[in-house]
């Protein structure tokens, strides 16, 4: 074991307390392998870091899995970043990946023209002109990209013909119909209003010279969210939304209808401001309800700094609960849905003292081992180091967490070894996207790491059955964001979302997964469209199916 | 103007890697106040029990015997505790070569770019080596780790010092928050049995005691621990506790009786916050809206804890720097003074002309200057600042500052000068602009404030100070519905903002909206605007509605 390895476990045995470290000591099966370069990926990231701290270096690192080529399998497109005071047109590209059905890659030589070379930080992925192909939106520290697919994976910068091309600091991106007008509308997260000329000497405690926190240059920026306009054009309605009444330095979004009412509402993670939740309205109007929800701040009126987030019904009890990671030495935010506000259950769901001791930027909730229960993978790295180091000072292990059940309430119980890998993996970690690249059942992942490759890490663990569901359109053309199925597994009741944005400035697999244990079918699925109509469609055995609008059994 | 009654938020920061935005008036978020003194040597054979699963309201008081074997207990879980840490440090290749009973003391910061720490530390560890047997060399020791964000370190040293001192409350109790900081609860209250074993009559330790318990689900216990704070004179921090308790367990109506006489009489946010959340489970959305937005300012659930204050008389270099502008925002600016003079010393002022480190040097100057201004000295302030200027034109917060000492002294087209000088340097910066609209306005410059007011609201639209001004101009300039948007949003975000009430209730007045208008001038009242104003406001109003045919 290296040095720096015998530290970190020493930390770690020290963070879990005596008798907790014993256990922690003990290890499972690894349930991934990392198998990156194997497969076909030779992807490296570059920050551009060289001696003095520029704050866009520690941000970026986006990842999308999504079919860009129509095969039925996930292609993979990786962000790229640069250099921050560098003409863009000196940046390396952006990295286009197919995938050849079996989980390895192919590198496209242009990239399909989606080879965009701002300062790169996050991506989107949804078919936003209705021509039955996936289209992605790029954000970056600078103007933003819209790339339109024409079926075959190849790409042709529309962003100035469509409107989107937002020049602040773009992080997290969704395409979410938040009108049901059968058009993904594009909500795009700024982070802070940041130069070169403004950045500014930071340290730690102990005078070393780190990376600044977003507070030390007062400039948060304004979110921005666009209406499609159906013709392949966008209209900026940030201002008649009603969005220009509160931001923060964004980092994390995720669409889903938290309050019920069939129409798709929006959480914003800001770092070290209050998140907002904006509730949708209708008629494209939103109100920030985050303070009387609960979701503003923690229990200790702190803005945490928020930056991943997952949303998803943990709890199976029928409404979507929402997870924010931050920063090291804060716990998550596990805000759970009690129908009309959230209560703040981080504790009560074994995530107040494991949390805390890496800075989480990339997080899936997942069910990785099929057995009915979501799981959680933290993707980690360090934006202050406190100590000068060999390598990476920042670097630090991902942490993997297993879905249980005890005395009747869901908890996370931390899987050993670290991460879920055999041998340990410690990069500065930031994009995450889940998906099953192998289409074996298991949910892979994909971590962006900086100035690094990233992981490709292989669904391995011992798994049970499972069901997966393309939820789509009347067309049959694209996913329906923000729809969600229920069924029932084995006497439970379960939701799964179709959810490609959330995570850390990242594009994830739209289908749904619902891991099966033992059992071998699934009763009484419904799925509530956008706009809140459910239509039954009744029982599915084990494996892959389609459940298109209107081709079910009618109201349930 | 400034808006009377309102209550600035000092929102949370980092400190490790920020720099905060220094305002002269900035106020921090208020402790839950002491009652009475803590400091009181302990009372043998008045320990309470410590913690009672069956929930009995009357938990039996131990004698000495029961006490002592208690301690023995104590010390043997505390044994194991540091035999598995000792473990652990073997298992992970970096254990010291103990030397004496306790062995080596913990090393930590010696390659710190901080000469002064280093001196600091170096001198800590000398006088260890000096006094190998005592536990004051250690705990100090101790204290100087934590108090510069080393913890591990802190931890071990606060371990050593307790082996060597067993009768010292402070390194245990230390350790136990250190523990409880970290989110290990139930290590922190092992570690706090030792402390209460040694004094059971600090009533601090009985409150931390009672959230560490929350914290884990074991309200009754909790219960028991307020209860106990609350019979050593923690009587308010205490019933704020039992509120915690109440909610816990959902009796929210319990916990709204217990919690509204707190909120009239505390601004604490944490109390507001808690007061909303019962609120809202009770259905009550109103009243959860409003008490959460008078919770939005950040306050971690504290208490006034005297044995604790030593710990930043150790803090050096960069760490004494963040203490310093934390006394100097919360109302201790002439305690920041010395430590920010003290700086100067190791960070030499020429610094901050230096191109590649100027930046810590002059926001140190900035940061003594506005020491001095909070201090209500305005001339060495104005000095301070043109120094600073005079080594570094181009750092903003020093035309900020002198923006604001100008401001101070009605010199409005000086300080018209810097802020547009700042606004030049970080067009970003809301502040800057909310500034330079207050400037403007205080000139009659109507227009010309309304614009700035807007620009800054579009960096910070949330900014309730900001939101107030430019309902003021808007009714200066007659436009009442724009200046009662304003006015109502200021109130939404703060309802604290009496003025904010007042103002509103004069703008609906002028557009007609009678009854809006005592309503809001009825909250006006209910926020404690001075009668006259009140009054005066009254008889606007009456003639208003009589000339309504």
């Amino acid at each position: 074991m290296t040095r720096t390895g015998r530290r970190r476990g020493f930390a770690r045995c020290f963070a879990a307390g005596s008798a907790l470290a014993l256990t922690a000591c003990s290890a499972d099966a690894p349930w991934f392998s990392e198998e990156a370069k194997e497969r076909g990926i030779d992807f490296e990231h570059r920050s551009g870091f060289d001696g003095r701290p520029m704050l866009p270096e520690m941000m970026g690192g986006g990842v999308a899995l999504a079919d860009l080529d129509g095969d039925a399998d996930l292609d993979l497109y990786l962000v790229q970043s640069g250099r921050v005071d560098a003409p863009v047109t000196e940046n390396p590209p952006n990295r286009l990946y197919l995938n050849r059905g079996d989980g390895r890659f192919d590198p496209v030589p242009d990239n399909g023209g989606a080879g965009d070379r701002g300062y790169g930080m996050g991506v989107a992925a949804g078919d936003y002109d209705n021509d039955g192909d996936v289209d992605l939106y790029v954000t970056n520290y600078g103007p933003n990209a819209l790339l339109r697919n024409d079926g075959t994976a190849r790409f042709t910068d529309v962003t100035a013909a469509a409107g989107v091309g937002d020049s602040s600091w773009g992080t997290a991106a969704a395409f979410l119909d938040l009108d049901v007008d059968g058009h993904l509308d594009l909500m795009v997260v700024n982070y802070l209003h940041w130069t070169p000329s403004i950045e500014r000497d930071c340290y730690e405690r102990a005078f070393f010279p780190t990376y600044c926190g977003p507070t030390v240059y007062d400039a948060p920026a304004m979110d921005r969210l666009y209406r499609n306009n159906g013709d392949g054009t966008f209209r900026d309605i940030t201002l008649d939304a009603g969005l220009n009444a509160a931001f923060g330095n964004g980092l994390g979004l995720v669409g889903a209808d938290f309050d019920n009412d069939g129409l798709t509402d929006l959480f914003v993670a800001n770092d070290t401001t209050t998140n907002q939740l904006w509730l949708n309205r209708g008629g494209l109007r939103f109100d920030n309800e985050a303070l009387l929800w609960g979701a503003a701040m923690d229990d200790h009126g702190i803005a945490k700094a928020g930056m991943g987030v997952a949303a998803a019904d943990v709890d199976d009890d029928g409404d979507t609960d929402l997870l924010v990671v931050n920063l090291e030495r804060q716990t998550d935010s596990f805000f759970r849905n009690e129908g009309a506000y959230f209560v703040d259950a981080t504790h009560l769901v074994g995530l107040d003292v494991a949390s805390r001791r890496y800075t989480r930027f990339g997080v899936v909730l997942a069910d990785f081992d099929n057995d009915g229960r979501l799981d959680l993978f933290h993707a980690n790295g360090n934006v202050q180091i406190s100590s000068p180091s060999e390598g990476d000072g920042y670097a630090q292990p991902n942490a993997l967490f297993r879905g249980v059940i005890e005395d009747g309430s869901v908890r996370f119980r931390e899987v050993a070894p670290e991460g879920g890998v055999d041998a340990p993996l410690v990069h500065t970690s930031r994009g995450l996207a889940v998906g099953d690249v192998n289409g074996d059942g298991g949910l892979d992942l994909v971590v962006t790491n900086r100035d690094a490759a990233p992981y490709l890490l292989m669904n391995r663990v011992r798994r049970g059955n499972h069901v997966v569901f393309r939820v789509e359109s009347s067309d049959g053309r694209r996913d329906m964001h923000a729809a969600t199925a229920r069924a029932t597994v084995g006497g439970l009741r379960m939701s799964r979302e179709v959810q490609p944005s959330a995570s850390y400035l990242a594009a994830s697999d739209p289908r749904v997964h619902f891991g099966l244990g033992e059992s071998v079918v699934v009763r009484d699925v419904v799925v509530r469209w956008p706009g809140g109509h459910a239509e039954a469609f009744g029982d599915f055995p084990a494996g892959v199916h389609t459940l298109r609008q209107g081709e079910g059994r009618g109201r349930p | 103007m400034t808006p009377k009654g309102k209550r600035l938020a000092a929102f949370s920061v980092r400190p490790r890697r920020d720099v905060p935005r220094e305002q002269p008036t900035h106020a921090a978020a208020p402790a839950l106040p002491a009652t009475k003194s803590w400091n009181r040597p302990p009372r043998a054979g008045s320990l309470p029990a410590a913690e009672n699963p069956s929930g009995d309201p009357n938990p039996r008081v131990p004698g000495e015997a029961e006490r002592r074997s208690r301690r023995r207990k104590i010390d043997i879980r505390v044994f194991v505790l540091g035999a598995a840490f000792a473990v652990c440090l073997a298992a992970c290749g970096d254990a010291p070569r103990p030397t004496s009973a306790v062995g080596e003391p913990p090393m930590a910061g010696m390659d710190s770019p901080d000469e002064e720490l280093r001196h600091y530390l170096n001198e800590l560890t000398q006088s260890i080596r000096a006094l190998p047997a005592s536990g004051l060399p250690r705990g100090r020791l101790g204290m100087a780790f934590e108090a510069n964000g080393f913890l591990a370190p802190a931890l071990a040293s606060y371990d050593q010092a307790a082996m060597l001192a067993p009768e010292d409350f402070r390194w245990p109790y230390f350790g136990a928050l250190l523990a409880g900081r970290e989110g290990r609860f139930q290590e922190a209250l092992d570690r706090l049995e030792s402390a209460l074993a040694i004094d059971a009559d600090y009533a601090p330790a009985w409150l931390w005691r009672g959230d560490w318990l929350l914290q884990l689900g074991r309200s009754e216990a909790a219960r028991n621990a307020f209860r106990q704070a609350e019979t050593l004179g923690a009587e308010t921090q205490a019933a704020f506790g039992l509120a915690l308790v109440d909610i816990a367990k959902e009796r929210f109506a319990d916990a709204v009786a217990r919690l509204e006489p707190l909120a009239a009489e505390s601004r604490s946010a944490r109390i507001q916050r808690a007061l909303g959340q019962a609120h809202r489970a009770l259905g009550d959305v109103k009243a959860a809206r409003r008490a959460l937005a008078r919770g939005r300012a950040p306050g971690r659930l504290e208490w006034d804890d005297p044995r604790q204050e030593q710990k930043m008389s150790h803090a050096r270099g960069y760490a004494s720097f963040d203490h310093a502008q934390a006394l100097s925002s919360g109302g201790r600016a002439r305690q920041a003074i010395p430590i920010f003079e003290r700086l100067r010393q190791w960070h030499p002022d020429e610094r901050c002309a230096d191109d590649d480190s100027h930046f810590f040097t002059c926001n140190l100057l900035n940061s003594l200057g506005i020491a001095h201004a909070r201090a209500g000295r305005l001339a060495p302030a104005i000095e301070i600042a043109r120094q600073g200027l005079a080594l570094r034109p181009d750092f903003a917060p020093f035309h900020v500052s002198l923006a604001s000492h100008y401001r101070e002294q009605r010199n409005w087209a000086r300080a018209l000068h810097h802020i547009d000088r700042a606004i030049a340097l970080n067009p970003a910066s809301g502040h800057a602009h909310a500034q330079r609209g207050r400037l403007l306005f205080a000139e009659g410059r109507q227009a010309e404030a309304k614009s700035a007011f807007e620009t800054a609201l579009g960096l910070e639209p949330e900014a309730t100070t900001t939101l107030f001004y430019l309902g003021t101009v808007e009714a200066a300039l007659e436009n009442w519905p724009q200046a009662i948007g304003h006015f109502q949003r200021a109130v939404e975000l703060d309802p604290d903002l009496a003025l904010g009430h007042l103002y509103l209730a004069r703008a609906l007045g002028e557009d007609k909206r009678l009854d809006e208008a005592r309503e809001a001038l009825e909250e006006a009242r209910a926020f404690g605007v001075p009668a006259a104003e009140i009054n005066a406001t009254n008889r606007r109003l009456r003639e208003l509605a009589s000339s309504v045919p």
